[in-house]
C-alpha cells in the first residue's frame, strides 16, 4: 500500500509539472489560431480564461504530492543491506558490553543498544513525540533547537522505533539519558524503578483514585496508585522524560529500562555526530564505559560504522 | 644525538575518571561521566630534536584525521590541541641544554598542570571542557614521574 501511495503520487508530481507546462504554452498560445472550433481550440480558450487559478492549483498539487512521495518513499535495496550490516555490527557491540547475554534466554529486546543521530533541525516529528498539540516542538523550543533521532537499533525487533529526544544548546535541558549524554559525555541512570508486573489505571478508577486521594481516603487502592504515581514520577524525573511518555510506556505495556547507559559518539572529524544508549530491562546491565572491554568494543564499533559510511 | 627513546605508558582510564554520583529517590543514582573520546589510554615524553623541545603526547580512544592547531600559553609552552574536538594532544616545552646530553625543562612540572587548568578554564563551555579535561589532567599527575628521564632535570 505504501509503495503504491508512493508510486501515485509520484505520477501525480509529474502530471502537475506537465499540466504547468501545458498552461504555459496555453496563456503564450496566439488567439487568432484558437478560432475554429476545434476541441484543442476549446480546452486552450477554457484554460487561459481560467489560467491564474490552474496555475496556482498545479503548483499547490506539486508541493503536496512530492511531500506525499518524500513521506512514503521506500529504502533502496542497498541502504536495507547496509542497515542489517550496521544492526550486525551493533549486536556484536552488545554481546561485548552486556556481559553473558547471549547464553541467556532473555528477550532481545530487553538488552538494547540504540545508535542515536543528532540533527539540528527537525521539522516534521512523529505524532507521538509531539511536546504539545499546537506547537509539536514544545514550549520555546523550535524545530531548529537540536534533535537526537533513532538512526539504528541492535537485534530484529523495536526496529521501526521513532523515538526523538530534544538537545538543545542549554545541555541542563537535554531530554532523556541520549539527550543528557549528549552534552556531558556519557551519562548514566541505575536502579530505575521496575514497572514489569505494573497494572496501568484505566482511566475511570484513575480518576477515582485521584478523587479519593484528593479527599484524603485511604485504602488499599489508593496507596497502590499513590505508589504507582511516585514511581512513574521518579522514572520521568531519573531519566529527564515527560511523565506522560512514561505513563504512555506501561499503558502500551513496552518494557521500561532499570538500566541506561548513554555516550556521545564522534565522528572521523572528532565532532559530536550522535549518541550511542544501551538499556536493559533484566539484571544484565551494561558495563563502565570507563571499563577497558567498553572502550575496545566501542573503538572497534566506532570504526567499522565510519568505515561503512553509517557515521559520516 | 638521541637523547631519550621513550615508550607510551599506559593509564587506566578508570582510575582517571570520578564520576559524579547523584542520588534520586528509592535508590536511583545519576551517574555523569566524560566521554570515552576525552579519557587519554597512553602518554610518552620525549624530546623531539627536530624541533628541540620536550615533547608530552596523549594517546586517546580515537585519533583524529584533521590537521591539528597549536595554542601557545607562554614563550615556553605550546599547546597542540584537535580542532573539531579540543583535546589536547602534545605539549611542547622548551629545554635548556645543560650538557651534552643533560636538558632542563624551562617551566616547572606545576607550572604544565597551570596551563592545562588554564586552557580547561579559559572560553566559552568552562564547565563542560573543565569536566572533559580532568582525566587528562589525572593521568599526567599520576604518571609525571615516569614522563622525565634522569638526564631531563624538572623543576618542582
Amino acid at each position: 500500500m505504501r509503495a503504491f501511495i508512493n508510486w501515485a503520487s509520484w505520477v501525480l508530481e509529474y502530471l502537475s509539472i506537465i499540466f504547468l507546462a501545458w498552461i504555459g504554452w496555453c496563456l503564450d498560445f496566439d488567439i487568432k489560431e484558437a478560432e475554429s472550433a476545434s476541441l484543442l481550440s476549446k480546452a486552450i480558450l477554457e484554460t487561459r480564461a481560467a489560467g491564474p487559478i490552474l496555475v496556482i492549483a498545479a503548483a499547490i498539487s506539486n508541493f503536496l504530492f512530492r511531500f506525499l512521495s518524500w513521506r512514503t518513499q521506500t529504502k533502496h535495496t542497498a541502504q536495507i543491506a547496509l542497515d542489517r550490516i550496521s544492526t550486525e555490527v551493533l549486536d556484536d557491540f552488545r554481546k561485548k558490553v552486556f556481559p553473558g547475554v547471549g547464553s541467556m534466554k532473555e528477550p532481545v529486546h530487553h538488552n538494547r543498544v540504540t545508535l542515536f543521530k543528532h540533527f539540528s533541525t527537525a521539522v516534521f516529528l512523529p505524532r507521538h513525540a509531539w511536546k504539545s498539540t499546537l506547537w509539536p516542538w514544545g514550549f520555546w523550543r523550535w524545530p531548529w533547537s537540536g534533535w537526537l533521532v533513532v538512526s539504528m537499533r541492535s537485534g530484529h525487533v523495536t526496529q521501526t522505533a521513532t523515538a526523538i529526544f530534544l538537545c538543545p544548546d542549554d545541555p541542563e535541558n537535554g531530554e532523556g539519558v541520549a539527550g543528557q549524554a549528549w552534552s556531558r559525555g556519557a551519562y548514566r541512570v541505575t536502579g530505575l524503578p521496575n514497572f514489569e508486573y505494573a497494572e496501568y489505571p484505566r482511566y475511570a478508577r484513575w480518576w477515582m483514585c485521584w478523587c479519593m486521594e484528593l479527599m484524603k481516603f485511604e485504602n488499599s487502592k489508593v496507596i497502590a496508585f499513590r505508589d504507582f504515581k511516585e514511581r512513574v514520577t521518579n522514572y520521568a524525573d531519573s531519566t529527564n522524560t515527560s511523565w506522560y511518555c512514561v505513563l504512555k510506556r506501561i499503558r502500551s505495556k513496552k518494557s521500561c529500562p532499570n538500566d541506561i547507559l548513554g555516550v556521545m559518539i564522534e565522528n572521523s572529524k572528532g565532532e559530536p555526530w550522535g549518541v550511542l544508549v544501551m538499556d536493559s530491562s533484566n539484571s544484565i546491565h551494561c558495563i563502565d564505559s570507563n571499563d577497558s572491554k567498553f572502550r575496545s568494543a566501542f573503538t572497534t564499533l566506532t570504526r567499522k560504522l565510519r568505515n561503512m559510511g553509517a557515521i559520516d | 644525538m638521541k637523547i631519550i627513546d621513550s615508550k607510551w605508558i599506559k593509564v587506566e582510564p578508570s582510575e582517571l575518571v570520578n564520576d559524579v554520583i547523584e542520588e534520586k529517590r528509592n535508590g536511583v543514582q545519576i551517574h555523569i561521566g566524560v566521554s570515552p573520546y576525552n579519557i587519554p589510554s597512553a602518554i610518552r615524553g620525549s624530546y623531539d630534536e627536530a624541533i628541540q623541545k620536550f615533547v608530552i603526547a596523549f594517546q586517546y580512544l580515537d585519533t583524529e584525521t584533521k590537521e591539528k592547531t597549536k595554542a601557545s600559553l607562554s614563550n615556553n609552552l605550546t599547546l597542540e590541541i584537535g580542532i573539531h574536538s579540543g583535546r589536547i594532544y602534545r605539549v611542547l616545552i622548551d629545554v635548556i641544554k645543560l650538557g651534552v646530553e643533560d636538558l632542563r625543562l624551562s617551566v616547572s612540572v606545576d607550572q604544565i598542570d597551570d596551563a592545562f587548568r588554564e586552557f580547561s578554564e579559559h572560553g566559552a563551555r568552562r564547565d563542560t571542557r573543565s569536566r572533559s579535561m580532568a582525566p587528562l589532567r589525572a593521568a599526567f599527575k599520576q604518571k609525571r614521574g615516569k614522563l622525565f628521564p634522569e638526564n631531563v632535570t624538572t623543576q618542582d
